[in-house]
């Protein structure tokens, strides 16, 4: 009799792949969501991860350029007019400015108003210059702080939904026992930890990825301050 | 400058998901293969079978047989012949009246002395009262035979109306058997068992159901899931068969033992 009973309980394919397509429409879409946005969020970690490395290496050779003892002249030529990299982008707004101001009659202002209007104006560009780099570099930043705080949540929906579902498969079947239960159940909890496996990096890599981020602009404002110390003392000079 | 789409990081990414999909699918077993069907839940079924459909009913009736003899029967061999015997009392105390009235003083006076009276109508209330009391009695020690059977599992099925009846009640539980599902993947359910009591209508239908133990159904989460699964198979199950109206009296109201060792007893 037992051996019947176990024979009619019906075998499940407990599977990660039977899961899903055992599974009803909308915690399919969850569960497909939730694997796009896993995509794409390490998509960004991949691409934050490695442009920052590269960054905080450029802006170190560059630094090494900047402070080597070579004319800004000599350096300006060599970057070009398109510059590679966020702080070479500061420098070179700066020189252009400069260069605009300064060359056009090849002698910077004689009045002291107008050098310290100069200076003024070399900063507010280096100033504007770095907010827009930076602005570049915090793209799709948003797109993992949501991954983070959403996808659990969605996750949790998926979940909710698929054992509303089972509840009422159970209701309309009237049959408790654990091989009935068990699968739709399972298959729901496969939509929240789907969700934890999208959340976790993606909260993790956020603040790794911001905090790298603020380090990195607050070099670039250090050099920016540097870079128009130095401009304004050689208007002094001139 | 090469802001603009992720396309190094997407590859990495897309490779990163391909490479944890492909490490789960190997080494995370569930992921694979079906879970239920293992090989373990079929082994134990066999042994529970073996244990519970073949000792219980022929080692005890043997031995029932000599031992009880003696304390069952006789009330209910005497019930049968008193019932039967019904008509004869009231030809009896005819002639005894005739007899008594010259023996009255002499012979009979204590036994006879509720007879005296005499009166058939108070005799037939007599023994009207007292076949209610053989009825009264004679369905007691039934009920009780079967729940010392339950309780002790030293079936003391004396006679052969018993007898028979345990046949028949071995068909119900096999009818019963049939309907229950139990879950053997319940946590401690090997050391588990249920007594409900079971109301049979006179067509065979449960008429209700009452579980013994209610307090500790309601307090044990796990006695209430395995109570639970035999009350499903009994309600889920149709009607009872009866094998004989004649003793829809003795089943009317049983006393099944749910335990995954011995099954129904």
């Amino acid at each position: 009799m037992e051996s019947a009973a176990i024979a009619a309980a019906p075998v499940v394919n407990m599977s990660a792949w039977a899961l899903f397509l055992q599974a009803d429409l909308v915690v399919k879409a969850v569960v497909v969501l939730l694997i796009l946005m896993s995509l794409w969020s390490w998509a960004i970690i991949f691409d934050k991860v490695f442009r920052l490395r590269s960054l905080f290496k450029q802006a170190e050779q560059f630094e090494e350029k900047f402070w080597s003892g070579q004319s800004l002249e000599d350096l300006f030529e060599r970057v070009g007019q398109r510059p590679r990299e966020p702080m070479a982008t500061i420098f070179t707004a700066a020189m252009r400015e400069w260069r605009r101001s300064a060359g056009k009659g090849g002698t910077p202002p004689a009045s002291a108003s107008g050098s310290a209007l100069l200076g003024e104006r070399i900063d507010r560009v280096m100033k504007i210059s770095l907010e827009r780099e930076m602005d570049h570099l915090h793209r799709r930043m948003i797109f993992l702080a949501s991954t983070g705080s959403v996808a659990p949540f969605l996750g949790l929906f998926g979940t909710v939904w698929g054992i509303m579902n089972t509840f009422t498969a159970i209701g309309a079947s009237s049959d408790t026992s654990l091989a009935t239960v068990a699968p739709g159940i399972a298959e729901a909890l496969f939509a929240t930890a789907l969700g934890l496996v999208a959340a976790i990096p993606a909260v993790v890599f956020y603040n790794k990825i911001s905090s790298d981020l603020s380090r990195y602009a607050l070099r670039l404002e250090n050099f920016a301050g540097e870079f128009g110390a130095i401009l304004s003392r050689q208007l002094d000079v001139k | 400058m090469l802001r603009d789409t992720p396309n190094t990081g997407l590859i990495f990414s897309v490779l990163l998901h391909a490479a944890i999909v492909g490490a789960a699918y190997v080494s995370i077993p569930f992921m694979k293969r079906d879970v239920i069907q293992e090989p373990m839940v079929r082994m134990e079924i066999p042994v529970i079978d073996e244990i519970s459909a073949a000792p219980p009913p022929p080692t005890p009736e043997p031995i029932k047989e000599p031992e009880p003899v003696a304390p069952t029967p006789e009330p209910q061999v005497v019930e049968a012949p008193s019932s039967d015997a019904m008509p004869p009392p009231p030809e009896k105390p005819a002639p005894i009246e005739e007899k008594k009235k010259p023996d009255v003083p002499i012979v009979k006076p204590p036994p006879r002395k509720p007879t005296p009276p005499d009166t058939k109508k108070r005799d037939v209330a007599m023994l009207e009262s007292l076949l209610k009391d053989m009825q009264k009695t004679a369905p007691k020690p039934k009920p009780q035979a079967e729940s010392k059977v339950q309780d002790t599992a030293q079936n003391m099925a004396p006679n052969i109306s018993d007898r028979a009846s345990m046949t028949e009640r071995a068909a119900i539980i096999a009818h019963i058997e049939s309907c229950w599902r139990i879950d053997p993947g319940q946590e401690g359910v090997e050391d588990m068992s249920a007594e409900i009591r079971v109301f049979i209508n006179p067509d065979g239908s449960v008429q209700k159901l009452e579980i013994v133990d209610m307090a500790r159904y309601l307090v044990d989460s796990q006695f209430r899931n395995f109570t639970n699964t035999g009350r499903n198979a009994i309600l889920g199950c149709g009607k009872i068969p009866m094998i004989s109206a004649a003793n829809y009296a003795t089943f009317k109201e049983m006393v099944l033992n749910f335990s995954p060792q011995g099954r129904i007893n």
